[in-house]
């Protein structure tokens, strides 16, 4: 579908909020507006929707795959060339211990890694309507994102509400 | 966290990307110097790569020298880096924010610099993939090979350990790193170094889903980085300790013997490199005399927790009463030249900088931070020293005489250069990334407040 | 959302929105209700447990006479009440370490908490008086055992570990209740100008507290050097109790390690008794207004990580001495591991770190009213089976060594409790409770002054579109 986006920069956190419930309430919907902001702000301080991940799943599917890579490390290659060392036995459990443990952790951590720019949606490869301005000097963008009927209102309605500039992009 | 100074976004992007922007007037001279010294050090390996290890004075019976006490010593390093960083995010302490960052660098470019030193200590360092169990269609047949690591040997669980925590270690910077790069990407004018910067943004654009993850993900992956943390060490600990061979090395304290006494060398070179931070780019709005009092008081509890380790290690060493344990503890304390080393050890490591830590005004102050810092350093490196050769040169079951062991050209060579390389690393880091995170800094400024009780002002943060 | 607290006169009633409840430190603002619930009368549920306890406690020294009467001779006879012994010093004492490390730390969440943490220090009284006749059952040095005290025949007495133990422990004791004193004189003080019938108790115990800033001063001074020196007794009374009175009554265990482990062992069954005490005062005790979900999601993250220590202390001794594979090395591992005490073993690893770790990593368990409770019991049990583990074998050990081996020529079975040991037992346990039951009568277990001094700290305040929690750190 042939989505078209415009881009609001204001200063004031406060228009923000109002701006955006103000087109909440003329039919946009959450999915179509998007705040962005060069630093965090606290949740819910323009009142936007509040995003939902599920990144805390990630590790525990990380955990499970790098436990089973560990198994397969340690098992094989102990098994493929069975020579006991040390006096300890093939399959003993402590050594074993060390190497389940890492790699359990590593690839939690790289799960969970793909876990939060997924979550992120990132890479994103277009930035679509974007203004450098957001991440050096503080504005606080505001991107209404809807078919190409409805943009022009959008905008009218960026500009009325005080939006210093306003751009377009696509989606 | 008393003193502030509230700074606009535009100041704090200016501030802190300044060098990154352009290099500051030391920058060159000083990378040049650096690099000297890196060549000299590299050099010398070059020598030992040809004439093999003869050119190190490491040799029967004490095989461990100067590159395995440098490796202990730097995997001691970075281990406070990602402590700090990761036990300040869980704890959501506010004073975090303007040391992160370098505190997570300095973990990088030591873990790096401690692999180095294995590489400088095997006689073939080009077989190092020996010890990853890839198959020959990866990794080409190599008949001299024949067998798999064996997962039994502590010498296998280092390299997954220290691999596991260095990968780790660079997707958890990376991470936290998205938000700047993407705010350098939008600063940056030149070309070439705009497009490197987009690419590595990945299109970040700072909505309320990235912040929300940037939030969540740091604290997420510093408690699974905490674990990474604590193993490696542990299992360089291993290292010495399973053995039996050597009397003062098979101790049951020494996993957190090793990681105490790295939380103590780590978080002193942490103080140590945000004075230096604090002087290069004069940062003395992100980094105040605060920072270095919560560190200095950390530094105390951690020293101290450390001698009582030290204490149990020796007198567990003692208690069994068996003689050749007795002599190698008599050697370490009455006999030249260790015990020289052994008084100098104590006094750098515990008693001259916990004592000047007590007093407030030495803790407040960054010059005073940076010499006790160093000192601290000087005395685990020593410390190490002292675990490793004394115990290696007397005469055991095993190896039949008695040795003795000073590092050689080569072997000083190459320990300048990890210093070298690390500062190097961290000042380069520095000219490419913004050393202390703006869009943090920013946050920090956004969450403060201000409770006025009375007359008195009291600083606040908001919580989420 | 109305606020009808205004933070500017702090005057009015605080009313969270529903989305920061669990931040809060409780609903109302700590006032004549917190007062009044201290000074009512206690339920009959309060008289039934006193008296339960007491009953308990008479019949566990009841126990501890018959085992007197019965002599000091045959250690393994002891085994079951030095478990009993050490596990009050594991546990009830080591809660106070809470309030101490946040009060340290500045943490705000534990303030509700923090009051019901310092007062198990009376625990260690009863701790004291079962100590008092293992001083009798522990040998002396004359019979050739290894000790960490200098021992020269005929110079230094044979004694030393009996005296340095004791010395070290009444000192532990004294800095304890020092600490609960000190912490609870304002509001005795404040007890004081409110109640009506037991004004000249708390008169004496405030000591003359007015609340000037030199008091207040001195309060932070003396709470946090106190605190410190509390941390430091409680490492080296572990150390006197795990080395003397357990390690060199097994010859050949030479692990550096143990008394580290079992100090930190006394902290997380600290949280753990904790965790009940605040739930008991949740559910219970009237005061679901002032101990909110924070408290708990504080303690089971603080439980959790200790939890994981716990486990890397283990591994790391086990690591050591499995690979060591020395004659000695191996006998302890026997003994301690998986010999006979094997059940004992996996119960322990069981309930103090498998139970834990796969609870509490779930935020909805950690972040719950029930689950840490429960999670907390599981603990408990398994720090006695762990106490047990180490000291009955230790105390049941026959010496005698195979000639051919070098090892010892019998591993003790696992020890049965006889009919007396379990009245000791009982009495180990609810003479503590007993103690902080009646010592609850007078000091208020949540604590006025902190949270008092909280709500100028704390408030809620608009922010933009939303409404943020605002903390903050005066010193």
């Amino acid at each position: 579908m042939a989505n078209k986006s415009v881009l609001g920069l204001f200063v004031d956190e406060n228009v923000v909020g109002d701006t955006l419930s103000s087109l909440r309430k003329s039919g946009y919907k959450d999915n179509e507006l998007e705040v962005m902001t060069g630093s965090p702000y606290p949740e819910g301080t323009f009142g936007e929707a509040e995003p939902h991940h599920k990144l805390f799943r990630y590790p525990i599917f990380g955990a499970v795959i790098g436990f089973t890579v560990a198994l397969i490390i340690t098992v094989g290659t102990q098994l493929a060339y069975p020579l006991v060392t040390g006096g300890k036995p093939i399959l003993s459990i402590p050594p074993m211990l060390v190497i389940f443990y890492e790699m359990t952790l590593l690839f939690s951590v790289i799960v969970t890694i793909l876990g939060a720019l997924f979550e992120s949606r990132l890479p994103r490869i277009f930035m679509g309507a974007y203004d450098e301005r957001i991440m050096t000097e503080g504005y606080i963008g505001l991107v209404v994102t809807v078919s190409e009927s409805r943009i022009k209102k959008a905008e009218d309605t960026l500009k009325k509400f005080g939006a210093e500039s306003t751009k377009r992009g696509w989606e | 966290m008393q003193e502030h100074t509230q700074l606009s976004d535009k100041e704090i992007t200016d501030d802190l990307l300044s060098p990154v922007i352009r290099s500051p007037k030391w920058f060159w001279m000083t990378i040049g110097s650096l690099g000297l010294i890196m060549l000299l050090g590299l050099s010398g390996y070059v020598w030992e790569l040809y004439s093999g290890l003869g050119v190190t004075n490491v040799k029967r019976p004490v095989y461990w020298g100067a590159y395995i006490t440098n490796f202990v010593f730097w995997i001691g390093i970075s281990h406070a880096g990602i402590m700090v960083s990761a036990i300040l995010r869980l704890t959501q302490a506010e004073w975090r924010r303007s040391i992160t960052r370098a505190a997570e660098v300095l973990t990088l470019f030591s873990l790096i610099a401690a692999l180095s030193n294995i590489l400088f200590h095997v006689g073939r360092p080009w077989r190092i993939y020996w010890i990853t169990p890839l198959p020959p269609v990866v990794i080409g047949y190599d008949f001299a090979r024949g067998i798999w690591p064996n997962i039994r040997s502590p010498f296998v669980w280092d390299p997954v350990a220290v691999g596991t925590y260095l990968l780790s270690t660079i997707l958890f910077i990376y991470t936290c790193l998205l938000p700047d790069i993407a705010l350098v990407r939008d600063k940056v004018k030149s070309k070439i170094p705009k497009i490197i910067y987009s690419v590595l943004a990945l299109g970040f654009r700072g909505t309320p889903r990235q912040w929300k993850i940037q939030a969540t993900a740091p604290i997420l992956l510093s408690a699974l980085v905490l674990p990474i943390f604590v193993s490696v060490h542990s299992i360089v600990s291993w290292d010495f300790a399973v053995s039996i061979a050597v009397e003062g090395w098979h101790s049951t304290i020494f996993a957190p013997y090793f990681i105490i006494g790295a939380i103590h060398s780590g978080v002193s070179a942490v103080a140590c490199l945000m004075a230096g931070l604090l002087w290069l780019y004069k940062l003395d709005k992100y980094i105040k005399p605060d920072h270095f009092d919560a560190i200095g008081r950390l530094l105390v509890i951690v020293a101290t927790i450390w001698l009582f380790t030290l204490f149990l290690e020796w007198i567990f060493a003692l208690y069994p009463l068996e003689d050749p344990e007795i002599a190698l503890r008599n050697m370490q304390v009455f006999q030249s030249p260790w015990n020289y080393l052994f008084i100098l050890f104590l006094f750098t490591a515990y008693i001259i900088p916990v004592s000047a830590w007590l007093f407030k005004n030495i803790r407040r102050s960054a010059k005073w931070m940076f010499f006790t810092t160093i000192l601290v350093n000087v005395g685990m490196w020593l410390e190490r020293f002292l675990i490793i050769i004394p115990g290696l040169s007397r005469r055991t079951e095993l190896s039949f005489n008695w040795g003795s062991y000073s590092p050689s050209l080569v072997e000083m060579g190459l320990v300048a250069f990890t210093f070298a390389f690390v500062i190097c690393g961290i000042l380069v880091f520095a000219r490419i990334f913004p050393i202390i995170p703006p869009f943090d800094v920013k946050e920090g400024m956004r969450f403060r407040h201000i409770i006025k009780i009375g007359k008195r002002n009291i600083s606040a943060v908001v919580r989420e | 959302m109305k606020l009808e607290y205004d933070s500017k006169t702090r005057k009015g009633k605080l009313i969270y929105p529903e989305k920061v409840i669990e931040r809060s430190l409780g609903k109302v603002p700590p006032s004549k209700d917190l007062i009044d619930k201290h000074l009512h009368k206690r339920g009959g549920m309060f008289r039934i447990s006193l008296m339960l306890t007491a009953i308990f406690s008479v019949i566990g020294i009841l126990g501890t006479i018959l085992k007197v009467i019965n002599g000091f001779d045959n250690l393994s006879d002891w085994s079951v009440y030095v478990t009993a012994c050490v596990f009050i010093f594991t546990t009830f004492m080591g809660a106070p370490m809470l309030s101490m490390a946040t009060k340290v730390a500045r943490g705000n969440w534990s303030r509700p908490v923090s009051r019901l943490s310092e007062i198990f220090c009376i625990s260690g009284i009863a701790g004291l008086l079962m100590f008092l006749p293992i001083l009798w059952v522990l040998p002396s040095l004359e019979d050739g055992r290894n000790t960490l005290w200098f021992y020269d025949p005929g110079k230094v007495p044979a004694y030393s570990p009996h005296i340095w133990t004791t010395i070290v422990m009444i000192a532990f004791i004294l800095t304890a209740l020092a600490l609960l004193w000190i912490n609870a004189r304002p509001d005795f003080a404040i007890l004081r100008d409110n109640s009506k019938g037991k004004n000249k108790i708390y008169s004496f115990l405030s000591w003359g507290w007015v609340g000037s800033t030199k008091q207040w001063n001195s309060l932070r001074q003396r709470v946090s050097i106190l605190g410190i020196f509390y941390f430091m007794l409680l490492i080296t009374v572990h150390f006197c109790l795990a080395s003397d009175f357990l390690m060199t009554l097994l010859p050949g265990w030479i692990d550096s390690l143990y008394p580290v482990t079992q100090a930190h062992n006394a902290i997380q069954g600290g949280v753990a008794v904790l965790i009940i005490a605040v739930f008991i005062a949740w559910k219970w005790g009237g005061y679901k207004q002032y101990i909110g979900l924070d408290q708990f999601w504080g303690l089971g993250k603080l439980l959790f990580g200790i939890s994981l220590l716990w486990v890397w202390f283990f591994i790391s001794s086990l690591m050591v001495l499995w690979y060591g594979k020395k004659p000695n090395e191996r006998d302890v591992l026997q003994i301690l591991m998986f010999g006979k005490y094997l059940p004992v073993f996996l119960g322990t690893i069981f309930f103090v770190f498998i139970i834990p770790f796969t609870l509490l990593i779930l935020n909805n368990v950690r972040k719950s009213f029930y689950g840490p409770p429960i999670i907390a019991i599981s603990v408990l049990i398994g720090n006695f089976l762990d106490r047990f583990r180490h000291y009955s074998s230790a105390y049941s050990l026959d010496r005698t060594i195979d000639e051919n081996t070098h090892r010892f020529a019998n591993l003790p079975e696992i020890y049965v409790p006889s009919i007396v040991d379990i009245m000791v037992l009982l009495g180990a346990i609810s003479l503590p409770i007993f103690l902080i039951l009646i010592i609850s009568k007078y000091v208020p277990i949540i604590s006025l002054w902190e949270n008092r001094e909280y709500i100028l700290y704390g408030s809620h305040e608009k922010y933009h579109h939303t409404e943020v929690l605002v903390e903050g750190k005066p010193y």
